[in-house]
């Protein structure tokens, strides 16, 4: 009647049927070297409907085609910020996963990551130190009333990816307050000083009480001893949550402070507007105020890049700031900080900034480098320093892109 | 006319002191006919003409079989039948339909875990859960953490739970499925992807009830213990005077473990912050503690009420955090804890004024209070070494919050039957949710000014109808639903909170049917369009970190079954059961934080997601002789994000960006799983009523990937394909009175993974000690 082994044997044979039919293979472990004379790293972030996930791509071309994820690049774990020191590119863990990641291209052209190195909690700010490549500082200070709070500063050796200096301040020693804290908005090093931005927030809601004053914390460096405090109130707090653009030295040792006060402050009682600590001094310098929200072309800076000739590569927000966490209406601009002028990239487009982010940008042989998504599609621009003229570049595959290095 | 060919059998059925018994399964083998006996013990039976063999049972009694030959027209009397008790083994053994198999007959895709087989494991809910089709359990590390359900893909609260019909979703984490032992509950329905009216809330993915012990007289205590110190204790019982019939129905359970169990990690040296060479390390900081209990008293079989009683549920636990949501986060110092007070209520009443009307209404206020604790101002290593860290305090973050969730909880359910082939049946579930939380480390926080609140009716109307082999049931569902919680509405800078409010209405419906073949096969499909409503804060924010949206539509989804159920018995010793799913499931405007900007506070929840479920489930279990068991199921599911283009509308306008992702499977979910099952169970071993259990069981769960596996180049987030061999033995001595269970999870020390590559435990071991009385 019925033959119990056949059965056996099709009920098997079904249930590994299921099994072969869902294999299928997408390793694809062959490297894939890059040549050119010149490679470049990008920092991706691909969003879906459940979270989102970071990697770094390769590439010789940063303006034809598409720069395509599919079986490339470098998976990146958990929340990431990008920083190119020297010919590495950094690949840094934010929430939770606070690992450093150093890539860089081997001798066969294939990108390698080199690791070892954790911070103990999420680095807010990334630099290299003195632009040589050599020494990484990485910033830690989350806004906290704790009255012993402290702020760090760790030395970072990039050759080794190891730590050389741990420094240390008391977060109310910068502003003294009980029902608000800082957050940093950004640091440079100009020989024994280092000279930090930051604005105060009431920590639970990210509120901006007080934004009628520029701070700059003056450090001697590299023991980090805070020198003091200096403040103007010809702007308010230079730079704002997350972006790091808050502060920039030239070649002269010029240390100029940009204030926005849009993206990230719930008030805004000052204009936009740039200051200066000239070179040899640790105070505000009274004959130089640069408004950038009056200047042609001007608006308020919400993220820029030192590139060089006391120029910034900048994107700028105008029109009224709709609310605290808008970060719109930006387009391409070379800020000039000793002429006091602002230029207009030609053929810029505008477009919805990432928020706290530190700028995604690279500064290469006169070209600046960024990306801006327009009707739903990223892409790399290219924009050419001396005319001010930006050339739409390849498509990225790729929801934002966190960062642009180059490796080669 | 029909009842030209029909006969009616009818009969008396008491137990050994010759008392009525109420609710015996009464029926004809291998058919649908079928009743219940009623309270004074008698039944009717009709059935078209033929010969049967009549087979009466009762749980926890040996069951009754008897031939017998009906002729049209004819009414049979048959002699009245005397249940007499049964060992615990008999119990287990009970042949033919039990209330299990009757559930399975509907029309509804349900999984029934009998979990009397189940009462001499060491096992909890989750872990009996794990091993059947359609669902993955993904537990973030040893007794007592956290754990993802997903069930055929739907996870968090797309996927509802009952205890005994009572919404549990905010009973809090003492009362969950990992904390419950197998000992308490009878049986665990799994309704896939739809859901009965009875059990009517906002399931977009399907439900789980748990249905807890029944027998009017036993007493069942249980201890075990094992590898990481881990204790589990659990006793229930229940006890009705025959005379008065008072009742009163307790459970208790005890859980605790060190959960030390080693794992493989690269520690970091907390001075260099460089990363030393990977190793095995005990986890260190992983303790849990957890106790439970549940007591009712009232009256059963009674003329006023077949079921009055008044319960109180309670429960606490305390648990310590080792590991954030990956492995590089390791803490030392984290802890979690809660407890939970529940009075209960339950009224059930058949045959209510009239006959063939049912009442029965469940009321429960659920008081739980949670918290999270993380104080500490170091930092901890996998080495369990710690420095202090001077970025401030907390781990994560520094916090004491705690939530106190206050719950009010009604069902009622009205069933009436017209005649055989139609019934009805009507349910109303109210669920009234208020939270309110506090934070000493962070008393000014604005979220906690004023509490949130989620009122949720849901309503359903069923019609049942039953025409010889044919089953169907059609239902619709209404939901309303009301959000209480609270917003800045300051137009200057001075914050001005004020209650904000919303309500909205939804309809589901579906329908699921059943048609037998054969005797021996059983066809189903059922369809339906079901819902899963917002939270309060993920519509109308909490004041700070989510910003409201009150255009946050329902995750809905249209969930499609269909299935088969093929029973062969070649000879009396052999039996084979077959069945066979496929499942479809539509979903769409799954709520998710949008995700475009990088920013702390003010984030809002917007509906991004559609998935595309397409799978297949296979259970073959076959017994010889009632001597050896096998059965082997897998499931398929491919879940794929059906989403083009990821659109939300912000505060700056909408931003839409294509969805990379979009065409491919769904990443971190489980796709291909398979549990084999082998045992065997061999009478009179040692003595006379003594049983010797041998049990065999493979668990697999194929390599998936955490990440969009069609990007990046040699990613290194595979969770490799996992293999569990587990083996158990149990002696069972008088009957099952006294039983000793040993137990070995993980027999070969096999690396098994969990959420986001969480280590689970290896090789454990187990010992428990049962003792079991029936009356």
């Amino acid at each position: 009647m019925y033959n119990i082994k056949q059965l056996i044997k099709a009920s098997l044979f079904s249930t590994l049927a299921i099994a072969a039919a869902s294999c299928s293979s997408n390793d694809n472990d062959n490297p894939q070297p890059i040549d050119g004379e010149k490679v470049y790293t990008l920092g991706l972030g691909v969003t879906t409907t459940e979270a989102t996930t970071n990697y770094v791509l390769g590439t010789n071309d940063l303006m034809t085609g598409t720069l395509s994820l599919t079986n490339n690049g470098l998976l990146q774990t958990g929340y990431r910020d990008f920083l190119s020191v020297g010919s590495s590119f950094f690949s840094i863990g934010g929430l939770g996963v606070t690992d450093v990641n150093v890539i860089s291209l081997d001798a066969s052209g294939n990108l390698t990551t080199k690791s070892g190195l954790t911070f103990p909690n999420a680095a807010t700010d990334i630099k290299d130190v003195d632009g040589q490549g050599k020494t990484l500082l990485a910033t830690f200070a989350s806004a906290s009333l704790v009255a012993d709070a402290k702020a760090e500063f760790y030395t970072v050796n990039v050759a080794s990816n190891s730590i050389t200096s741990t420094k240390t301040v008391t977060m109310r020693s910068l502003y003294p307050s009980n029902t608000e804290s800082w957050l940093h908005t950004g640091i440079v090093v100009r020989g024994t000083n280092a000279f930090q931005t930051f604005y105060p927030i009431d920590p639970a809601t990210y509120a901006t009480n007080n934004t009628d004053t520029a701070y700059v914390a003056v450090y001697n460096y590299p023991d980090f001893t805070l020198q003091k405090v200096i403040k103007d109130v010809r702007t308010g707090p230079a730079g704002s949550f997350g972006t790091r653009s808050g502060i920039f030295v030239t070649e002269s040792g010029d240390v100029y402070t940009v204030a926005h006060n849009g993206y990230g402050y719930s008030k805004s009682t000052k204009e936009a507007g740039i200051l200066k600590i000239a070179n040899g001094t640790t105070e505000f310098d009274a004959n130089y105020y640069f408004n950038t929200a009056t200047a042609t072309n001007g608006g308020r800076i919400v993220h820029a890049m030192y590139i060089g000739n006391n120029k910034l590569f900048a994107e700028i927000s105008t029109g009224t700031q709709a609310s605290q966490w808008v970060d719109g209406n930006l387009k391409f601009a070379i800020v000039d900080l000793s002429a006091k002028t602002i230029t207009a990239v030609t053929n810029s487009p505008t477009f919805t900034g990432d928020g706290g982010r530190s700028f995604a940008a690279l500064y290469d042989d006169g070209k600046a480098y960024a990306a801006a998504t327009v009707n739903g599609v990223c892409n790399i621009y290219q924009i050419d320093v001396a005319t001010a003229t930006a050339t739409k570049g390849a498509v990225v595959g790729a929801t934002f892109v966190g960062g642009i290095g180059r490796v080669k | 006319m029909a009842q030209n060919t029909t006969a009616v059998v009818t009969g008396k059925v008491t137990d050994d002191s010759g008392k009525p018994v109420e609710a015996a399964n009464v029926y004809l083998k291998g058919t649908r006919y079928q009743t219940m006996s009623l309270s004074d013990g008698s039944f009717e039976l009709k059935a078209k003409e033929g010969s049967y063999t009549l087979i009466i049972s009762y749980t926890g009694s040996k069951s009754h079989s008897q031939s017998v030959k009906l002729q049209a027209g004819q009414s049979l009397t048959i002699a009245t039948v005397t249940l007499s008790n049964a060992t615990e083994m008999q119990e287990v053994n009970v042949q033919g339909k039990t209330t299990s198999q009757n559930i399975r007959e509907q029309g509804f895709q349900v999984n029934v875990i009998d979990l009397k087989a189940q009462y001499n494991t060491t096992s909890d809910l989750n872990q009996v859960l794990n091993r059947t089709t359609g669902v993955r359990i993904r537990e973030e590390g040893g007794l007592g953490s956290y754990f993802n359900f997903s069930l055929n893909g739907f996870t968090g609260n797309q996927v509802k739970f009952f205890l005994d019909g009572i919404p549990m979703d905010n009973f809090g984490s003492s009362l969950t499925l990992n904390n419950l032992p197998v000992n308490i509950a009878e049986r665990i329905e799994v309704y896939k992807g739809v859901v009965p009216v009875s059990l009517g809330t906002d399931a977009l993915g399907g439900a789980v009830n748990v249905v807890t012990r029944s027998n009017a007289n036993y007493l069942d205590a249980s201890y075990s213990i094992g590898s990481f110190n881990t204790h589990r204790a659990a006793v229930s019982g229940a006890y009705t005077n025959p005379n008065t019939h008072f009742t009163v129905k307790a459970n208790a359970f005890y859980n605790y473990s060190d959960n030390d169990y080693k794992v493989n990690v690269a520690p970091i040296d907390l001075f260099s912050r460089q990363t030393l060479p990977a190793r095995d390390v005990r986890r260190f900081h992983d303790n849990y503690e957890s106790a439970g209990g549940q007591i009712e008293a009232g009256f059963t079989g009674t003329k006023f009420a077949d079921k009055l009683l008044i319960g109180m549920l309670a429960s606490g636990n305390d648990r310590d955090i080792q590991t954030g949501v990956v492995m590089e986060q390791v803490y030392g110092a984290r802890t979690a804890r809660s407890h939970s007070f529940i009075p209960t209520l339950k009224y059930k009443k058949t045959n209510l004024f009239i006959p063939g009307l049912d009442v029965s209404m469940y009321g429960a206020y659920n008081m739980s209070t949670n918290r999270f604790i993380d104080t500490s101002s170091l930092v901890y290593n996998w080495l369990g070494q710690s420095k202090i860290d001077s970025a401030g305090r907390g781990e994560q973050s520094l916090s004491q919050r705690k939530n106190k969730d206050n719950e009010g909880l009604v069902t009622t359910n009205l069933s009436y039957r017209l005649n055989e082939h139609h019934s009805f049946s009507y349910n109303y579930i109210l669920t009234d949710f208020k939270r309110k939380a506090s934070d000493v480390e962070d008393p000014t926080n604005p979220t906690f000014l004023l509490p949130q609140r989620l009122r949720k009716q849901n309503m359903g109307l069923s019609w049942k109808t039953d025409y010889g082999n044919f089953t169907a049931t059609a239902f619709g569902k209404l939901y309303l639903f009301h959000a209480e919680s609270f917003e800045n509405v300051s137009q200057n800078n001075t914050p001005d909170y004020q209650t904000t409010s919303l309500n909205s209405t939804h309809y589901g419906y579906g329908l699921a049917t059943a048609y037998f073949i054969l005797p021996q096969l059983q066809a189903k499909a059922s369809y339906e369009k079901a819902y899963r409503l917002p939270e309060a804060t993920e519509i109308l924010g909490d004041g700070l970190y989510v910003a409201a949206n009150p255009n946050l539509k329902p995750e809905s989804s249209h969930n499609f079954n269909l299935g088969a159920v093929y029973t062969l018995q070649p000879s009396n010793n052999h039996r084979f059961d077959f069945e066979g799913n496929f499942i479809m499931r539509n979903a769409r405007d799954y709520i998710r934080p949008f995700q475009g900007q990088v920013q702390p506070v003010a984030r809002q929840n917007t509906n991004v997601g559609k998935v595309a479920t397409k799978g297949a489930e296979l259970e073959i279990r076959y017994a010889w002789k009632k001597l050896i068991f096998a059965s082997v199921n897998a499931t398929y599911q491919d879940i794929v994000d059906s989403t083009e283009f990821l659109s939300s509308t912000n505060l700056t306008g909408t931003i839409v960006t294509r969805n990379l992702n979009y065409g491919y499977r769904l990443q971190n979910i489980p796709y291909l799983f398979c549990n084999l099952n082998l045992g065997t169970r061999i009478p009179d071993v040692g003595a006379r009523n003594n049983q010797l259990g041998i049990n065999y069981s493979l668990n697999m769960v194929e390599k998936y990937y955490l990440t969009p596996s069609q990007l990046g180049n040699n990613n290194q987030d595979v969770i490799p394909r996992q293999i569990a061999h587990n083996i158990s033995a149990d002696y069972a001595m008088q009957n099952g009175k006294y039983t000793i269970t040993l137990e070995c999870r993980n027999l070969t020390d096999n690396m098994l993974f969990d959420n986001f590559r969480l280590q689970k435990p290896g090789r454990s071991v187990f010992l428990k000690l049962r003792y079991f009385i029936t009356k």
